[in-house]
């Protein structure tokens, strides 16, 4: 016994690091990614408003322009962090590289795409074309668009870190150059104001130009102001290197560390590793001076992408459900197999309620604060539930349910449409961490017992299909657990729901306003208390009782996800195009397993609700 | 005769039936009410789906009762269930407690749909009103003046998200005055009437408030806190009975 546990939480805890291994193995470069010691992945950025390590911000890049965090130099995998300062050191070799990518066949070929990918000199080559089908509208129009707006910010990313005036020109040139012409030109501005002449244009011009250079930049920087990666650090805030440079006032130890992303950026340009590390150890100890800078959040948020936690648990919870089949399937591994799928479910809800922890620790905030992290939320709730019911009753459908519950909601959350910052700054109507817990929290964990519920039925349904032994007993029980988890959960909806009718009251002046989002959690509340009656007044059966619940998971997923894709409401923040065909999957399937609920009982068990 | 027609209707309004027809006909009402938005304006859709007795769906063209047949019949079928139903001790007052003050919160709908006034007050810094705006034009004279003192914006460092909005104001009576801040989720209120920061507008050069007047705030907030009680009350109890039957 002791041996078999030992085994079964070894395997759970190597696959629980297994995505680290993989990255270790595949990616890592100690340079850009190591999380043990200083590394350039783990210098701090500022980026829509939040402080985060460089390797988070590669990483929204990376998935913009091509949907993965890693990227291929000449058919070698590199992370996200070494992309982008190749991208900033060695532009002309970055873009060569095929890291963009559009599933549009039309523009694949337009762009002499390598399957679905293709370079930012393709781009260039193409880009008349391009930006005249952009003008247009249809799927075709959108794709060049979104070509267009990922070169955009590959173009400003590449000046990011570090600014040189031209490519023959050393970053580090360029700003002792820029601080030499400012000096001379307010020197000359001083002279000539004291002896009341005109100013020698000669001695102004260099600092005109370069001025000019600069402002251009600038301007460009601003219309992507909520993408910009500022790493020089001022006064509690960060600026990019061009807003640096620009800064009248700047402080010398902003200037130094100006200097230091400079001379950083010349040694890789160069290939000088060495000094690359020197420049870097530099770097990170003038930084670590900075009071306002919090090194622990970035290195939790830095281990955090490198050991992966959602990807670990998804793993543990397909070993889970795996093993929880083999426990059905074989009547000689039942026991074992059952055993180690109980270890694998509990590793995976704990591996994701470390990630979730990680985020709210990262990011000062309740656990739900976005549609992604409500989905993340909702999984790990819905399989803690249904691990302790399947604890406390023995009874293998409960787990199945939760590692389903877990294996979804972070293959949905992994899969889902990016770019964005997932821990990004809360807008202000928004920006309150009582109301955000009361509500949404409260809110998420009914939606979760909707699922919990409505997935248990389902998988009672599916399973009287296969056998019909102790047909009715066994849909009693299961129908005695979804009534529980459907109160709870209608305790729950109730209780968020009208929390957000009290935050609504408090912000926008009216307890309700049939607003898109509040119309859903209504109908959730609805479906929740007809199932509950039906089944309390004896008019629905067992099994009537759980295909009524198989619902209740369409309406949930209309309440959470299908008002989202409407794009009306005052919910705009939880808005997201596509999604529809999935959607119409997911109900359709639901809505395929209810007449199973008609299949008839064999003699000697009885229909009626046991309630 | 009379008294079996009075039986009948007594049976029909408490009829289980009718209470499940309500809440799967409630799910629908919204739903269509919800797809409406896209194409009409909200408050076409409040007055066509949610507020009347009978209305014309807009995509199929069918006529359907409107969310106030249904709150109306919702409220019927709860107080004849529950006086028919009605138990002693804690679960029976649970189920009393929870239902009527279901009832109150959809008469407290009720109320509002025509006892609120809700309207717009946009303030330049150092501008001063007496009127609030209202959504079909109209004006509505306060008994007041507004003063906005100072307006500010603050975005997330490095960013143009906004982290929050503030309008200091000055509310004028006569001789009193009281400056007030009025913030995104902390509201101020005056005379009768509750102040919002809204949005703003030309650039954080002008404020917008959102005005409120409404004498039945407070009941949907009593009755979902009573709702709630009423759902503890029936839950709790019985989740520790079965433990106990389940331990003995």
């Amino acid at each position: 016994m002791l041996k078999r546990c030992f085994f079964a939480v070894a395997a759970a805890f190597a696959l629980f690091l297994l995505p680290l291994c993989i990255r270790e193995i595949s990616l890592s470069d100690s340079l850009y990614d190591s999380v043990v010691s200083d590394s350039l992945g783990g210098l701090p950025v500022l980026k829509g408003g939040r402080v985060m390590p460089i390797s988070s911000a590669a990483e929204d890049f990376a998935r913009m322009v091509g949907g993965r965090d890693s990227a291929k130099f000449d058919g070698e995998r590199v992370s996200a962090a070494k992309l982008l300062w190749t991208l900033c050191s060695r532009s002309d070799f970055a873009g060569n590289q095929r890291i963009f990518r559009t599933d549009n066949k039309e523009l694949q070929a337009l762009l002499g795409a390598k399957g679905r990918y293709f370079s930012f000199a393709d781009v260039e080559r193409c880009e008349d074309s391009l930006r005249k089908s952009a003008e247009g509208e249809g799927k075709y129009a959108l794709a060049c668009r979104e070509v267009l707006n990922s070169a955009y910010l590959y173009a400003i990313y590449s000046e990011s870190l570090a600014f040189s005036f031209s490519k023959s020109e050393t970053a580090r040139e360029s700003v002792r150059k820029w601080r030499k012409a400012v000096e001379e030109a307010a020197s000359e501005l001083e002279s000539a104001s004291k002896n009341s002449r005109e100013p020698k244009t000669e001695n102004l011009i260099p600092a005109s130009r370069m001025l000019k250079t600069l402002r251009f930049v600038a301007n460009a920087e601003a219309s992507a102001s909520d993408k910009l990666l500022r790493n020089v650090p001022r006064d509690g805030s960060f600026l990019t290197p061009v807003e640096a440079m620009l800064d009248r006032s700047l402080p010398e130890e902003s200037f130094s560390a100006l200097s230091k992303y400079s001379e950083l950026r010349d040694s890789l340009s160069k290939g000088d590793l060495d000094a690359a590390r020197k420049a870097m150890s530099e770097l990170y100890s003038m930084l670590r001076s900075d009071k306002n800078i919090d090194f622990a959040r970035l290195k939790i948020e830095q281990i955090a992408n490198a050991v992966s936690p959602f990807s670990g648990g998804l793993l543990l919870y397909a070993a889970a459900l795996f093993c929880f089949g083999l426990s059905s399937g074989f009547q000689r591994l039942r026991e074992v197999a059952f055993y180690f799928a109980l270890v694998f479910l509990i590793g995976g809800v704990c591996s994701q309620s470390l990630g979730i922890l990680a985020r709210m620790y990262i990011q000062m905030r309740p656990p739900v604060t976005n549609l992604y992290s409500s989905i993340v939320f909702a999984g790990a709730c819905g399989a803690l539930v249904g691990l302790l019911m399947c604890l406390k009753r023995r009874v293998g459908i409960y787990g199945v349910s939760a590692a389903t519950a877990g294996f979804l909601s972070l293959i949905i959350a992994v899969n889902m449409p990016s770019g964005e910052d997932s821990m990004g700054v809360m807008r202000a109507v928004l920006n309150s961490n009582f109301w955000l817990t009361a509500h949404v929290v409260t809110i998420m964990v009914g939606y979760c017992g909707i699922f919990l519920g409505g997935t248990v039925s389902a998988f009672r349904l599916l399973a009287n299909l296969k056998s019909r032994e102790n047909f009715g007993i066994l849909t009693g029980e299961s129908a005695r657990g979804v009534y529980s988890i459907e109160c709870f959960a209608m305790l729950f909806i109730f209780a968020g729901t009208m929390l957000g009718g009290i935050w609504a009251d408090m912000s926008w002046g009216r307890f309700w306003g049939w607003d898109p989002k509040e119309n859903g959690a209504l109908m959730t509340l609805l479906w929740c208390a007809f199932c509950i009656h039906g089944r309390t007044f004896k008019i629905f059966s067992d099994r009537v009782f759980l295909a009524f619940c198989v619902f209740g998971n369409v309406v949930a997923a209309w309440a959470w996800f299908g008002v989202n894709m409407l794009g009306v409401g005052l919910h705009s923040y939880g808005f997201f195009e596509g999604g529809w065909f999935w959607f119409s999957i997911f109900s359709i399937l639901h809505v395929l397993i209810m007449p199973l609920c008609l299949l008839k009982y064999s003699a000697g068990d009885s229909g009626k609700t046991s309630a | 005769m009379r008294g079996r027609a009075i039986k009948a209707v007594y049976k029909a309004a408490s009829s289980p039936w009718l209470t499940l027809f309500l809440l799967a006909y409630g799910v629908l009402l919204v739903f269509f009410a919800t797809i409406a938005q896209t194409d009409l304006p909200l408050e076409k859709v409040k007055s066509g789906y949610l507020c009347s007795f009978l209305f014309f769906e807009n995509i199929t063209g069918l006529p359907m009762l409107g969310g106030a047949a249904i709150g109306f019949l919702a409220c019927v079928n709860i107080a004849a269930a529950c006086y028919r139903r009605s138990k002693f001790g804690l679960y029976g007052l649970g189920i009393s407690l929870t239902h009527m003050a279901l009832i109150l919160l959809i008469v407290s709908g009720f109320l509002q749909s025509f006892m609120r006034l809700e309207g717009v007050m946009p303030l330049r810094v150092g501008e001063t009103s007496d009127e609030v705006l209202l959504s079909d034009g109209k004006r509505v004279p306060l008994h007041f003046k507004v003063t906005l003192d100072d307006f500010k914006i603050e975005n997330w460092r490095g960013s143009s998200i906004p982290k929050s909005y503030e309008s200091t104001v000055t509310f004028r009576k006569g001789k009193d005055s009281s400056p007030v801040s009025i913030m995104v989720n902390a509201p101020a209120s005056f005379g009768g009437w509750t102040f919002y920061q809204s949005s703003y507008a030309d650039r954080g050069r002008v404020s917008v408030l959102a005005c409120v007047k409404n004498p039945a705030r407070l009941l949907p907030w009593i009755s979902v806190g009573a709702t709630f009680a009423g759902m503890l009350i029936i839950f709790l109890p019985g989740a520790a009975r079965k433990r106990g039957e389940r331990d003995a």
